[in-house]
């Protein structure tokens, strides 16, 4: 019973420096921890195991990572172009960076635009037929005179003129 | 009034281009890894400084680490780019396109020299991204867990935590490979024999 304890608590221990390892390995661990994990691994065949393969596989990653192609260093010309011309035309980088809500923006415009022009030629329309049915009633024609191309008399008949030269 | 913005603005000029410098070479390597292409990580690198500038005011202040704050932006452009490249490779002839690929590095005469670089790209490849993009940070960039930290957003022990398990699954997949080399080299001798 005591000995399964012990196990146990060994077997915790061993498992929290296994996953210390890789800090330890990499110096990310702080002095005191350091030490302990040093001092199990001189004595704990299981963690010495773990050990050696967590070496060796970072140890073929920064191999892999020295033997890469050099990547190009520095931007292209063509990209450093495009930054500056950030740096050149703030307002319309400011449009770019929000083309899609200005589009939206711009196409709702257009569509106001469009609908405004046909509610006003719809009411210039509805307007001209008013004064189609209006037109008659105003000028104080008999109805069958609705000929509205004859030009309205702009002064009284020469009739109406005389007729008080001649009461006296 | 207007001569003192325009002082102001150039020597806005000159800081960001001094960052630039700073950072450029080290961003279009972590990227172009992450991409596995050099082009697409100069448009990806271009993308996240131009977001520098835009951003000047949230950026450049005390506190406020600006090459982590490019590897955090860098690195969610290449991301984004990926998904556009997979569903371009969906929508398109995904096959036709690896079968090429395959074809083409088995009649690469390096192919085999680099076999062993071959398997640790294979092995970094099968981690999921969060993982890979730890490993790059900490193994190939040599970044403490504390800008790992503020690059990803994850604390430290997370960072520790993400780590040990991507090494355990490389260590997994490059052993399971070493084995399928020696024993296809074991019986290679057997048939010569
Ligand atoms: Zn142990």
């Amino acid at each position: 019973m005591k000995n399964k304890a012990k196990h146990n608590v060994t077997m915790k221990k061993c498992e929290d420096i296994q996953k210390s390892l890789l800090a330890y390995m990499t110096r990310e661990l702080g002095k005191a921890p350091s030490e302990l994990v040093s001092r199990h691994l001189r004595k704990c065949k299981a963690c010495q195991a773990e050990a050696a393969e967590v070496r060796a596989t970072l140890k073929l990653l920064r191999q892999e990572s020295r033997a890469e192609p050099h990547w190009p260093s520095r931007l292209s010309d063509e990209h450093r172009r495009r930054i500056a011309w950030t740096m050149d035309h703030p307002a319309l980088d400011w449009l770019c960076a929000r083309h899609a809500a200005v589009s939206i923006l711009v196409a709702l415009l257009v569509v106001l635009a469009v609908l405004g022009l046909a509610w006003r030629a719809a009411r210039v329309r509805q307007d001209i037929r008013v004064q189609e049915t209006v037109y008659p009633i105003t000028i104080g024609r008999p109805p069958f005179h609705t000929n509205h191309t004859d030009p309205v008399p702009e002064n009284p008949a020469p009739e109406d003129v005389s007729a008080p030269e001649a009461t006296p | 009034m207007r001569k003192e913005k325009q002082v102001r603005l150039a020597e806005k000029r000159s800081v960001f281009e001094a960052l630039v410098a700073e950072h450029e070479a080290a961003l279009l390597r972590y990227v172009a890894r992450i991409l596995h292409d050099a082009d697409l990580a100069q448009d990806v690198v271009q993308n996240a400084l131009v977001k520098l500038f835009r951003r000047w005011r949230d950026v450049v202040k005390p506190g406020v680490n600006i090459g982590n704050w490019l590897y955090r932006v860098a690195h969610n452009e290449a991301v984004d780019c990926i998904r556009k490249r997979q569903r371009r490779q969906l929508l398109h002839f995904k096959q036709g396109v690896e079968r090429q690929t395959l074809e083409h590095r088995e009649h690469n005469p390096l192919f085999r020299e680099n076999h062993a670089r071959e398997k640790v790209q294979a092995a970094l490849e099968a981690l999921d991204m969060r993982e890979r993009q730890v490993v790059l940070l900490k193994i190939y960039e040599e970044k403490s867990y504390r800008e790992i930290s503020d690059i990803t957003g994850l604390s430290s022990g997370n960072v520790g935590y993400i780590l040990h398990h991507a090494i355990k699954k490389m260590a997994a997949r490059l052993s399971d490979a070493e084995k399928q080399a020696k024993d296809i080299e074991y019986h290679e001798k057997q048939s010569e024999t």
